[in-house]
């Protein structure tokens, strides 16, 4: 069996896929206090009802929040940080930016690194990678012995133009380390790209998350084996590939969109498996909605993204999060205007409707009141929810200052969500140049399936995916992510002759990496080099063919960059010198994906039907719902993870495997 | 009748669009100035020319490309734009900002008829003149400041007008930076017009309209009730500049009295200095600008930044002032004077509005726009960097360190960028501890940064103000003001740093070490 397991803040899934295509599901509640227990529960309720022992685990992935929770939370080492002299405090400089612009009153986030943990060295490595400077060893070993003294948990080393000639930082990280017998990260590895804060910030963030995560992997592990679970665990990276436990915990910084990114995954290989390998997936949780864009099956990356305020330069699924979910909270304002969120009432008090306390108007008591959620059958029947309270949250906040009625007013707050969802899915399609209108959408999350179709009215998409478990596609994209590692290095050299010699000594000190990241596994290298105008900043990712580097192969790149800047920003200029700023590679280690069969539809139960906003619907249950040659809507279709609602003049398809299609008629 | 949810959400939709046309200019301009610095905006606006979304990069900007399209239209086209054309503004008494403001503006047409336009303002790192960077505050007349491009058309019916490129092309310092940067501004324009077309496509044209008539009445609604709940009396707040840079040492006050009457707010400015013979002049926008960023911070964010707001902000200057200049009085560095207007704006809401004061931010502004030949090209280099300071404590929190503040709100140059792409070493970036003002809740650190010379020579120009102690940040509720702000110089060979006059032009040569140094903020409390 190879099982997925996925770690959030409120619940727990694992999902199971037997060699011969049955697949087991478990939902169990997270233990926050205790996470390795939640991990071992979720383990035992998927043996329970698979009947499979744990020694017949074949393959193990893992999607966690334990590195951003780390973030948020405060709840990372303490860290000293190592730079050139006279840098010391780029890390709280920043940008110089503020977060508030018209907010005099709120203040920018506090600095990764205090400033009494701030070291500087005598060192300089200058624009073409030369030294300017001889590294001050000395120095080195003072600053050591200050750190040991400082009670600082571990280190992070960032000097300037390291991404250019680590040698400086190889040399102060080795002795660091052995001054001090903490864990040293050193910029080169983690971000060796061009600008010295972001580097920085992540840098010090990896340190700071060292030896947390590194301990919870190490715990897990042992507890994983004790319970007689043998097969290797590997964990799911922001940049949507996996790796093993031991690798993923030496790099925790890229594990901190590990969850969302195992949700696009799944969602996009389920759309690729159904014949639409160009998507855009839209998640909708309690609190959140996670949007992507996916293109030819791969879900597309940024460079640059950030936590808790702190830029984070590493390759990650291009996700987009906006609060919108269940739990939004619907408010209005003094002038009459509605807003729908980013303020959730989360799990605890909830929406008005679970009766514990919540007085405030959500969207599912908005969905309540419309119809489309059944408060007796919330949760497959486990956690029924109460209309009363739902009707009378949305008619005092919501229908009495706007002067609706209870349903017009639960209307309207579902087409504001439903503006914000289509709003942040424009931002990563048409803004990255795609047309919406040719993409497929998949919906997931517990409250995606019933959002899916006004959605894709809102951005004139035809075609909407529901996957067989939406509530828990991240679970099932653990176990469709090949291992991935992704290496980058800095050459910044303007294009020209005389070029692909050098660049070629770079890919083979890179490729030399890539092999011992892989550790004997065969692997797919794919190169890509960061290419832009000369004198513009934002660089674009454009494949290169592979080794060796040729004058040919550069110039298909640059022609490809042209095309690329032509589509992002509306206009190339193909005479105009271009510039190469960094190397990646991207190392893949394809793995087995498992087949999930085709179940047997459970005998139908009785059917009855619903209004929606007015409208009756036929309700059916999704273990025994048979697609036939497809069925028109209004339906909707009801499961333990999710709602899905087809609505008028949209028919439902079977994609196989699970998926359902809804295609405009 | 248009409803309230789809006015609401057609509101967010427009600013989304403003956002994402910034977004698409960034990321493809040349200019440091742009795509490091953030100096630029983008706006869109109704048929009649007033500002529906404005994307939030720098407040600096608020308003002005209003003023600019309104009246470059009327001067120049007032039959209006036709599809395909881009007017082309930068003219300081015509609208506009200082001459490196360059704004252009595309009319969008939905089956013919005009249904608003898109604009974009950027600081270009040089527009020609007397000094590198055109900026300098001992220009004494406008004529020194560079091309003035008084609403003329950049591209008509989708033809670029080739004779005005070449002229633009000829008469800048960085002609490639300048060109490619024109290029980014107008593919901001393009996609902006993709997106109000698809808009009015979505909602169709009436209803898009009548959205944005919504939009901009309901905003005016909530700026009026929002005025009416503040005290009906009068505040007046004072401050200095150091000098104008023409004549040294001689202090400019810049002086407000604002009073709400009737939900409409009057802003007079009657009580600052003469205008000066020197570029520190202020254009009547800018001034603008300046006010309407203090009344924005003070209104909170349920009033969007639209004409429905600034329809009901009054400024009052009669002509021939600090902050109103005549024609053609030089303006080129009226940053500093705006941001010290914009202090003493937010000093006198302060002052009405006490449960929402907080101490003084830096408005030190130091900076510099030097060129020099880099020595491992041979070709020549304008480079420029913009320092923050400390920002003013709050009730409840320290100051910011290290903030570019109130309507700037310019990034930092990555020092790896500056090393990379000009002929400089960046020796150290660092916060000047206890800079900040003392008080129950510190002001902000300042900062400073070395910057050594790698070339042969430099030229240019620096400014910086709150060099006197006596015009330093202040604090609030009996904190201490801010330390002060300098520029520098180390020539080569000695260890001596020397403080330069607050304002001038600079020589260095090869090892010589020019220091910036960010004036401190405000304390709040005892």
């Amino acid at each position: 069996m190879r099982v997925g397991v996925d770690i959030g803040g409120t619940f727990t899934d694992a999902v199971g896929v037997a060699s011969d295509g049955r697949a087991f599901v478990a939902k169990t509640r997270s233990t926050p206090g205790d996470i390795d227990r939640g991990f071992v529960d979720a383990m035992a309720a998927l043996g329970e009802r698979s009947g499979l022992p744990a020694d017949q685990v074949a393959y193990l992935a893992h999607g966690t929040t334990v590195a951003t929770n780390a973030i948020v939370e405060g709840r990372t080492a303490r860290v000293a940080l190592v730079t050139t002299a006279g840098f010391r405090d780029t890390v709280e400089i920043g940008t110089q930016l503020r977060a508030h612009l018209y907010d005099l009153r709120a203040p920018n986030p506090p600095p990764l690194v205090p400033r009494d943990l701030r070291f500087e060295v005598r060192e300089r490595i200058g624009a073409a990678g030369e030294v300017v400077t001889p590294l001050d060893e000395d120095e080195v070993e003072t600053v050591g012995a200050a750190i040991r003294a400082s009670g600082a948990e571990a280190i992070a080393v960032v000097f300037l133009f390291s991404f250019l000639n680590p040698d400086h930082e190889e040399r102060a990280a080795r002795l660091l380390a052995a001054n001090t017998g903490l864990e040293v990260t050193r910029s080169s590895r983690v971000a060796p790209e061009l600008r010295e804060y972001p580097r920085t910030t992540t840098t010090a963030i990896n340190a700071s998350l060292l030896p947390l995560v590194g301990g919870y992997v190490r715990d897990l592990t042992v507890r994983l084996a004790a319970t007689g679970v043998r097969a290797p665990l590997h964990l799911m990276r922001s940049s949507g590939g996996v790796a093993r436990g031991a690798g993923a915990a030496a790099l925790p910084v890229a594990l901190i969109s590990s969850g969302p990114a195992a949700g696009v995954i799944g969602a996009a290989r389920v759309a690729a498996a159904a014949g639409y390998p160009d998507a855009l997936t839209v998640d909708v949780g309690g609190t959140t909605a996670d949007v992507a864009l996916v293109i030819g099956g791969e879900p597309q990356l940024r460079f640059r993204g950030e936590v808790a305020g702190h830029p984070v330069a590493l390759p990650q699924i291009d996700v987009g999060s906006i609060g919108a979910g269940g739990g939004s909270i619907a408010r209005v304002d003094a002038f009459g205007a509605l807003s729908v969120g980013p303020a959730s009432a989360g799990a605890d008090p909830g929406p008005a409707a679970y009766g514990l306390g919540g007085t405030e108007a959500t969207v599912t008591d908005a969905h309540i009141v419309l119809g489309t959620l059944d408060p007796a059958r919330f949760l497959g029947g486990r956690a029924p929810l109460d209309a009363a309270l739902a009707r009378e949250a949305i008619t005092r906040c919501v229908a009495g200052p706007l002067g609706l009625t209870a349903e017009a007013a639960a209307a309207a707050v579902v087409r504001v969500l439903t503006a914000n969802m289509a709003s942040a899915l424009r931002v990563i399609s048409v803004a990255r140049g795609h047309d919406p209108r040719r993409l497929a959408l998949v919906a997931l999350g517990g409250a995606g399936p019933m959002h899916g179709p006004a959605i894709a009215d809102e951005l004139g998409i035809d075609r909407v995916i529901v996957p067989r478990y939406p509530g828990i596609t991240a679970a099932i994209g653990l176990l469709l992510a090949d291992i991935r590692h992704d290496l980058a290095r800095g050459f910044v050299r303007v294009v020209g002759p005389a070029l692909a010699a050098d660049l070629d000594r770079v890919m083979a000190a890179v490729e030399r990496d890539a092999r011992t990241l892989l550790d004997g596994a065969r692997g797919r290298l794919q190169w890509y080099l960061d290419v832009r105008y000369r004198g513009q900043a934002y660089e674009l990712t454009v494949p290169l063919s592979g080794r060796p580097a040729s004058d040919e192969r550069i110039a298909r790149t640059v022609r490809a960059f042209h095309v690329a800047h032509r589509r992002a920003y509306g206009h190339a200029t193909p005479d105009a010198p271009t510039e190469i700023v960094t190397v990646r590679c991207r190392a893949t280690v394809p793995l087995p994906a498992p087949v999930i069969g085709a179940e047997e539809p459970t005998p139908a139960g009785e059917t009855y039907t619903r209004p929606i906003a007015g409208v009756a619907h036929r309700v059916f249950a999704r273990d025994s719902f048979r697609v036939g040659g497809g069925r028109e809507g209004p339906i909707v279709i009801e499961q333990e993870d999710s709602t899905v609602v087809v609505p008028p003049g949209w028919t439902v398809h079977d994609a196989g495997a699970g998926t359902l299609i809804l295609e405009r008629s | 009748m248009i409803d309230p949810i789809t006015q609401e959400i057609i509101g967010a939709a427009l600013s989304s669009i403003a956002e994402e046309m910034a977004v698409v200019e960034y990321r493809s301009s040349y200019s440091p100035i742009i795509r490091e610095m953030l100096d630029f905006s983008c706006g869109v606006f109704d048929a009649e020319g007033r500002l529906l979304a404005h994307s939030e990069m720098i407040p600096a900007q608020l308003g002005l490309m209003q003023s600019s399209l309104q009246q470059g239209l009327a001067k120049n086209h007032p039959h209006g734009l036709r599809p395909g054309d881009v007017m082309l503004t930068n003219h300081p008494y015509l609208g506009g900002t200082h001459t490196p403001d360059l704004q252009v503006f595309a009319p969008v047409h939905a089956d013919g008829d005009l249904i608003g336009y898109t604009g974009s303002i950027a600081h270009h790192i040089d527009v020609g003149g007397r000094v590198p960077g055109t900026e300098s505050a001992e220009n004494t007349e406008l004529y020194q400041e560079g091309l003035l491009f008084p609403a003329i058309l950049l591209v008509e019916r989708g033809r670029r007008v080739r004779p005005l490129w070449q002229l633009i092309e000829a008469n800048v310092r960085d002609p490639y930076a300048t060109l490619g940067d024109l290029d980014a501004q107008l593919a901001a324009l393009r996609r902006g017009g993709q997106r109000l077309l698809e808009l009015a496509d979505r909602y169709g044209t009436a209803t898009l309209l009548e959205g944005v008539t919504g939009l901009l009445t309901t905003t005016s609604a909530r700026a009026r009730a929002e005025f009416a709940s503040w005290p009906s009396r009068a505040v007046e707040a004072e401050g200095f500049m150091d000098d104008d840079g023409v004549v040294r040492d001689v202090p400019l006050r810049i002086a407000v009295r604002i009073e709400v009457r009737d939900g409409e707010l009057h802003v007079d400015l009657d009580g600052s200095a003469p205008q000066s013979p020197g570029g520190i002049n202020v254009p009547w926008a800018s001034s603008h600008a300046a006010v309407y960023f203090g009344v924005r911070a003070f209104c909170g964010s349920h009033v969007p930044q639209n004409d429905g707001l600034t329809r009901h902000v009054h400024l009052h200057c009669a002509e021939g002032g600090l902050l109103r200049p005549r024609f053609p009085a030089a303006v080129s560095t009226r940053h500093i004077a705006v941001q010290r207007l914009t202090d003493v704006v937010v000093e006198a809401l302060g002052d009405l509005l006490p449960g929402r004061a907080v101490a003084a931010a830096h408005v030190s502004f130091p900076t510099f726009v030097i060129q020099a030949t880099d020595p491992r090209t041979g070709r020549p280099t304008i480079m420029t960097d913009i320092l923050g300071g400390g920002g003013g404590a709050r009730p409840g929190a320290p100051g910011d360190a290290a903030i570019d503040s109130y309507t700037s709100n310019c990034a930092l140059l990555p020092a790896e960028i500056a090393e990379l792409e000009y002929p400089w070493r960046i020796d150290r970036t660092e916060l000047v501890t206890g800079s900040g003002g003392a008080g129950a809740q510190r002001g902000g650190d300042g900062m400073l940064r070395d910057y050594t010379l790698l070339a042969d020579e430099g030229y240019g120009i620096y400014y910086i103000e709150q060099t006197n102690a006596a015009f330093a940040a202040r604090g609030r509720a009996g904190g201490g003001p801010g330390a002060t702000g300098a520029i520098l110089v180390r020539r080569a060979g000695s260890d001596l740093f020397e403080q330069l006059p607050g304002k001038g032009e600079v020589r260095l040569r090869r090892g010589d070490t020019l220091r910036l140094l960010g004036a401190g903020g405000g304390g709040y409390g005892t």
